[in-house]
């Protein structure tokens, strides 16, 4: 299974259980990180803050993260021959079992950090546990009053904030080394790629082992890291080793540093507030809603987290009842405007075309056709009325008239009817009848013009025929 | 088999009412083009019955000085005649009329008449200023017939009158 949903809280706790030490702290939004308990993992003393912690998660305010030792735990990339995400998901579980030293129906089991690969492949971190280990951790936890929603793999946690806290340059081989009281954990990554985890590791050697001056618990412990150091893939020539400090045991670092292979590339630095990084680092990854690692899933998940899932599958299906139900309302509104639009379209069309046409029965789609001929009859019975506001044959006649009369023309007969003229006269000479027929022309008339040889009485007679539309 | 949960049912039938609104939505998609045509069509149609309205009203306005005189019937011809063309007796001969809209009658008369120009003119001027007036539709003019001075014509006037 992949990273799950986990509820936005406005605080969270990180518990730090170690074999006899309890580090608990509450972060919140904004930063603040309080220690509410930092000693003996005792029961009683811890009342008063584990039931802080209880209350808070009942109320949904807050989340309590804890972890699950790398001692007990098991993480490695799985490398699939696949590309497409869906299908390389698949195939992770078969993939995981075969490189895990128990069967894989024992554990419960978590994939994190799914991306394509260097090879064109696809890659994932797997985390496992078996379920006996998750249940007793659970169980050690719940005996201190602790019910923690998310049980992570303690390495991924360490990685992630030394990460946040010191920014990891590009060449450089970083070693997160936290020291229990009863065990070691470390973290190596590169800062190639933008700062990559490489491997997770577990060592069942801790501060009550280490502390004695030279306990051959020291040497026993350099040798081991060595050796897990030795079975990284190679780095760059001349890389630099970072190794950065951190838990209820890290004031012991010295004594290590001496034990460990050194040179000039190696440096060694203590993270802030050492004691508390990993509550630090648990709190503040559940305050991001990461839960990359988280172990504690199947029939073992935290009731909140099931609340938040059942929330969360309500959630999708109340929005996409209200998506469906927005898009049939938009659809059917969409609808119901077209058609009384339509109607009302259809309903003015009407009217104005009976009020036009004077008839009261008008067929669909014919409402034009029937007021143009309506129309046309109306404006063929008024066409008297117009012709008398306007006339037209009077009019012409006082100007074909004035005309001849300017023009010198005798005008010997004339018939006129608004469209056809015909006037047939007589001039002095051959050319004195074309002015008129240009003024006839200006008049709207399209105009033929005849004319005779003079006679007798030198005098040219033409004809001259004109229409007008 | 799985089993119908709560959370099943509920995401099955909001489900069901995604479906059916993408559906809907998708047919109303569909249509959307052919449906925005009707209502331009009707638009349109709406236009043009809006343009044919006003261009009729332009020509009804023809009617209202007609219908505000208070003599609907035009003034006789031979009437006229007798004031402007004193000693002449024009021939009249009515001719057939047409119907006109609200009730009013084309009526055409035929005025055949052997006159001095000027004399012409003025009966010609009183007609049209008569009130509702006769109009001049159609014209036959022949100079110097019978005498020199005289004209004979052939005249179609055309009045309205409402009974």
């Amino acid at each position: 299974m992949v990273s799950p949903s986990i509820p936005r809280c406005r605080a969270a706790y990180g518990a730090d259980l170690g074999r006899q030490r309890l580090v608990l702290v509450r972060a919140e939004r904004g930063g603040t990180v309080t220690t509410l308990w930092n000693g003996a993992a005792a029961a009683a003393p811890l009342q008063a803050a584990s039931a802080e912690v209880a209350a808070a998660g009942a109320a949904g305010r807050a989340l309590l993260a804890a972890a699950l030792p790398a001692t007990d735990a098991f993480a490695r990339w799985i490398e699939t021959p696949l590309v497409a995400a869906d299908k390389a998901q698949k195939v992770l579980p078969a993939l995981l079992d075969v490189q895990l030293p128990f069967p894989l129906e024992t554990c419960l089991y978590a994939f994190s950090q799914l991306r394509p690969g260097p090879a064109k492949n696809f890659r994932a971190l797997a985390c496992a546990a078996r379920r006996s280990d998750i249940e007793a951790r659970l169980a050690q936890l719940g005996a201190l009053g602790l019910d923690p929603a998310l049980l992570t793999h303690e390495g991924l946690v360490l990685w992630r904030q030394a990460q946040a806290e010191i920014p990891l340059a590009p060449a450089t081989l970083r070693v997160v080394a936290y020291l229990g009281d009863g065990r070691t954990t470390l973290a190596v990554g590169s800062g190639a790629g933008g700062g990559e985890l490489i491997s997770l590791h577990g060592i069942r050697l801790g501060a009550d082992e280490l502390a004695p001056p030279d306990a051959p618990a020291v040497r026993q412990w350099a040798s081991r890291v060595n050796q897990l150091l030795r079975a990284l893939p190679a780095g760059a020539e001349g890389e630099a080793v970072q190794w950065l400090w951190c838990g209820p045991g890290a004031e012991l670092a010295a004594p290590l540093e001496a034990a460990l292979a050194q040179g000039d590339r190696v440096h060694f630095k203590s993270l802030a507030e050492p004691a508390l990084f990993l509550a630090r680092a648990l709190a503040l990854a559940a305050l991001a809603g990461a839960a990359d690692g988280q172990l504690r899933s199947g029939d073992l998940t935290h009731p909140a987290l099931l609340a938040h899932i059942a929330t969360g599958h309500r959630r999708a299906a109340l929005n996409l009842l209200l998506a469906g139900g927005a898009l049939l309302a938009l659809a059917l509104g969409w609808q119901v405007w077209l058609q009384r639009t339509n109607d009302s379209l259809q309903a003015e069309l009407l009217a104005r075309a009976q009020e036009l046409s004077g008839k009261a029965n008008i067929q669909y789609g014919t409402e034009i056709a029937t007021v143009q001929a309506a129309l046309k009859q109306r404006a063929a019975e008024l066409q008297p009325f117009t012709a008398a506001l306007a006339p037209v044959v009077a009019r012409d006649l006082a100007a074909i008239l004035a005309a001849a009369r300017k023009d010198h023309v005798t005008v010997e007969a004339l018939s006129y009817s608004g469209t056809s003229l015909i006037i047939r006269g007589a001039t002095d000479d051959w050319n004195r009848c074309d002015p008129l027929a240009a003024e006839l022309r200006l008049l709207g008339f399209s105009i033929e013009l005849s004319r005779e040889e003079a006679g007798a009485d030198e005098l040219v007679r033409f004809t001259l025929k004109g229409t007008r539309r | 088999m799985s089993s119908l949960t709560p959370t099943r049912l509920r995401l099955g039938l909001a489900l069901a009412v995604a479906a059916a609104g993408g559906v809907c939505a998708l047919y109303a998609l569909g249509s959307l083009s052919d449906d925005l045509r009707k209502l331009e069509r009707k638009t349109a149609d709406l236009a043009t019955l809006r343009r044919l309205a006003a261009d009729h009203r332009g020509t009804q306005q023809a009617l209202a000085p007609f219908e505000a005189l208070t003599t609907k019937q035009p003034p006789s011809l031979t009437e006229l005649a007798a004031k402007t063309l004193p000693g002449i007796t024009p021939g009249f001969r009515q001719r057939e009329g047409q119907g006109a809209a609200n009730g009013w009658q084309a009526r055409r008369v035929e005025v055949k008449v052997d006159a001095p120009p000027a004399a012409l003119g003025a009966f010609l001027a009183a007609a049209g200023a008569a009130r509702p007036p006769w109009r001049l539709v159609e014209i036959d003019l022949v100079a110097g017939v019978p005498g020199p001075d005289t004209v004979r014509v052939t005249l179609l006037l055309e009045a309205l009158e409402k009974k």
